[in-house]
């Protein structure tokens, strides 16, 4: 008998020991998703997150105003913190309503003090972020989004949930929506505000952002190996019928054996979590998954570098783009998972100039140019890679031997990321290969503008820098458009550079998920949070 | 007179420790396979049935057929002419590595075992610090430092990070034969000392100096091999059997297309291997004594 009872409590000890306690608190159909992502975010700073991974995560857990979609090339707004918003008549005021029941994750309410010190935090000199640019039509800030001498801030508190924003002139009311209304997240003043700007990069709520205002919480973050987030039961536009959110880093070969072991739900999405052109056709059989690809905004592209007086021939440029195969390289290398198109302009975007056709594949139409242009066939240009996209590096291949057949030598030079970007800025190079993300708004003045910041071509021509200045100033969709209709044309014809394809973006998400929008972003997007899926 | 028999003495020895290496079959073997790989290196242009970098726009990560006896590669390239051409990059290397490490390592060891004192102090603990090195770290390094990753900076960097070793092998078999009589006895006569070292010392150096300058032609293959799998080491679109291999970084080609990996992966194998076992017969022809 005393040894039954023994026996017992023993059992009951060892029970309670090895089974964690977490395991009966736990409802037990918790809805969980795993999503995964290629890389770890150095950060989750809604203003200064190092790249679209850290904002992958931050979006989850921070929204600006107004949450911006793409439906049917035409982009739509629907409410975020924001509950309703309006446009002056003249596109130079806008006046956002914060919803009333919009609390940060401590249950303090979100109001319109936080979006001045949101915006006040980012256009102070001494902090480090990069979302200058999505605030740089605001009155009072410089074209990099930085406080100006004279002249007074735009932004005024109307009522603790009302906030009025002034334009430095009359703007596109979409292009300010997207940019200052959707990409900017708003941060907590009663945690952050008495932070010192200069500091804020540095601070420990930026690993850990406690306080959030998204449909999602933050709860932990294990180094290297994913972010685990938890639903918000108070979000004010529903609460998402995802309990937990797991985003773990999973390295792009790794992530066909996850998905058929079931380990994984969903592929981040465009740039950030992708499945390899390889592993595509495997994916695409995989009865419980949902394999969706539709054009991507990025492009891929080959600069020239116009410091070098031989390829300032725009002939030469040309040359370029009828004895590149680009079509073999769509066909073959991305399987047909790509467009072409001839600037800078995703074809899904809504100022797609229709009539820009891509220079056709034509070796001898090439080789033409080139005498026309008096090119010398005994000089070997130097082509830099950089390493880490496997598409891109083969593309290199392709191109080399395609310009050989025209006549033109090619050194490759491959490197990694950072010495890649280094030789660029120092004009280093002939001519290189980059990748970029398309913008929904058309203004691409700063790579292709004179001077502009990410202008690695260093080219200058005139007529662009006009009807890119032209451009940013109307406020009327309908003329801008043929602003720039006329760039794209007049884009084709210079060639700064030459896009080699729009490719695809290639995303899986399990089937036992219902309502997922194909890019994925509808994990954080309140509309789809009606979710009926199997559990976990 | 005294030249002529030790002549004489020399010539005995090496035909004595050929006919010792002829015993060991595997060697044997292992030389036959590597002069093979060597003869289709050198003679690559006649027997690869296509350019190595010509694309086949039909036939992208195509599997064998008899256009194409071991397939192509992602960007449609011939794998066996790839394969028959990077024999060249791997030898290279290899050989030209190798042969510049085992000059200065010889130089270095024979100084610091020949003069003693303050300079073997300096020299030793240089190759101290130069061997506690992680060595594939201080490749990457080192090529990336020298800015332009390519075939010949991965030769110079190997070549001028390799000798340590072998300056440690020279100097520990010249410590023990500067005592010998018969050195001393070239140095009662008035020999100088560069003539001591080259032509007494380092004759008798020689044998383990080849044994590892083989085995060290091994790791160089396998070094390059890396080096290039990492895209650090040559640059594409010239073939190697490293950079051959980095298409395998895909499950579904592990699995499904084996002719993107297995044949460079196989090469790198062979060539390794049987350099190792050309080492292990020198080794116990030249000196059946040596432990290395």
């Amino acid at each position: 008998m005393r040894h039954r009872l023994a026996l017992a409590a023993v059992i009951v000890l060892v029970a309670a020991l090895v089974i964690p306690s977490g395991v009966w608190g736990a409802p037990k159909s918790e809805l969980v998703v795993v999503s995964g992502m290629w890389s770890p975010p150095n950060n989750f700073s809604p203003i200064f997150t190092d790249s679209s991974y850290g904002y992958y995560v931050v979006r989850f857990i921070f929204q600006g105003l107004v949450e911006a979609r793409l439906e049917n090339n035409q982009m739509k707004f629907f409410p975020a913190l924001a509950q309703k918003w309006e446009v002056s008549s003249d596109n130079q005021t806008f006046t956002f309503t914060i919803h009333p029941r919009a609390n940060w994750h401590d249950g303090r309410p979100v109001t319109a003090e936080d979006v001045l010190f949101t915006l006040q935090t980012i256009s102070d000199p001494r902090t480090q972020t990069n979302r200058g640019a999505e605030i740089a039509t605001i009155a009072g800030l410089d074209e990099r989004g930085k406080r100006a001498p004279g002249g007074a801030f735009g932004v005024r508190v109307v009522s603790p949930k009302v906030v009025e924003i002034k334009t430095k002139v009359p703007v596109d009311p979409t292009m300010f929506l997207e940019r200052t209304g959707g990409n900017v997240y708003i941060l907590p003043k009663h945690v952050l505000g008495d932070v010192p700007p200069d500091q804020l990069a540095r601070h420990p709520f930026m690993l850990n952002p406690t306080v959030g205002n998204g449909p999602f919480k933050f709860v932990q973050y294990k180094t290297d190996q994913f972010i685990e987030l938890v639903q918000n039961e108070n979000y004010h536009n529903g609460v998402p019928h995802v309990r937990r959110v797991f985003v773990r880093i999973i390295p792009p070969t790794t992530m066909v054996a996850q998905l058929e072991r079931q380990d994984m739900d969903l592929s981040a999405g465009f740039g950030i979590g992708e499945i390899p052109i390889e592993d595509w056709d495997r994916v695409k059989s995989m009865s419980h998954i949902r394999a969706v690809t539709f054009p991507g905004p990025g492009y891929q592209y080959m600069l020239f570098n116009f410091r070098r007086p031989y390829l300032q021939d725009k002939r030469v440029r040309r040359a370029f783009a009828h004895a590149i195969n680009r079509q073999l390289i769509v066909n073959q290398l991305i399987k047909g998972e790509a467009t072409l198109a001839e600037g800078p302009i995703p074809p899904r975007n809504p100022y797609y100039n229709k009539n820009v056709k891509p220079w056709p594949f034509d070796t001898a139409r090439a080789r033409q140019l080139l005498q026309e242009a008096g090119w010398d066939f005994n000089r070997t240009l130097l082509l830099r890679v950089p390493v880490g996209n496997t598409i891109r590096e083969r593309s290199a291949d392709i191109i080399r031997e395609n310009l050989l057949a025209a006549g033109v030598k090619v050194d490759i030079q491959k490197s990694d990321f950072p010495t890649h970007i280094a030789a660029l800025q120092q004009a280093n190079y002939d001519i290189a290969l980059l990748g970029w993300a398309g913008p929904t708004d058309p203004d691409v003045s700063s790579q292709y503008r004179t001077g502009g910041q990410y202008n690695y071509s260093y080219h200058s021509i005139a007529q662009m820098d006009q009807l890119l200045d032209e451009g940013v100033k109307i406020s009327d969709p309908a003329k801008r458009r043929q602003v720039y209709d006329k760039f794209q044309e007049l884009f084709a014809d210079e060639l700064p550079i030459l896009v080699l394809y729009y490719q695809n973006a290639r995303n899986a998400i399990a089937r036992r998920m219902s309502n997922v929008l194909d890019d994925a972003a509808g994990l954080y997007d309140f509309r789809t949070y009606t979710w009926v899926a199997g559990t976990q | 007179m005294r030249d002529d028999a030790s002549a004489r003495h020399s010539a005995s020895y090496w035909r004595l420790s050929f006919r010792r290496f002829l015993r060991h079959r595997v060697a044997v073997i292992g030389l036959a396979v590597l002069g093979a790989v060597a003869l289709m290196a050198v003679a690559a242009p006649v027997i690869a049935p296509q350019s190595p970098t010509a694309i086949d726009p039909t036939a992208f990560q195509a599997a064998p057929s008899r256009t194409h006896w071991l397939g192509t590669d992602s960007v449609g390239r011939d794998v066996l002419s790839r394969l028959i051409y990077a024999a060249r990059v791997s030898l290279t290397v290899g050989l030209l590595a190798v042969s510049m490490y085992v000059v200065i390592g010889t130089s270095v060891g024979s100084i610091a075992a020949y003069y003693g004192g303050k300079i073997d102090l300096v020299l030793s603990r240089l190759m101290d610090v130069m061997l506690s090195f992680p060595p594939l770290i201080i490749i990457l390094f080192a090529v990336s430092v020298f800015g332009k990753p390519s075939l010949w900076n991965v030769i110079i960097v190997l070549g001028l990070l390799g000798w340590p070793a072998v300056a440690r092998l020279v100097r520990g078999q010249i410590l023990s034969l500067r005592e010998m009589e018969f050195v001393q006895a070239a140095r009662a006569v008035g020999a100088s000392d560069g003539a001591v070292v080259v032509r007494h010392l380092l004759p008798n150096s020689l044998a383990p100096v080849l044994v590892a300058a083989t085995f060290g032609t091994a790791n160089a293959i396998l070094v390059e091999a890396a080096l290039s799998f990492l895209g650090l080491g040559v640059q594409p679109p010239t073939p190697s059997w490293g950079n051959m291999l980095t298409d395998a970084q895909s499950l579904t080609v592990l699995e499904r297309m084996p002719w993107l990996w297995l044949p460079p992966g196989l090469m790198i194998m062979i060539s390794v291997l049987t350099i190792n076992f050309v080492g292990d017969g020198l080794r116990d022809a030249l000196d059946p004594s040596l432990k290395l």
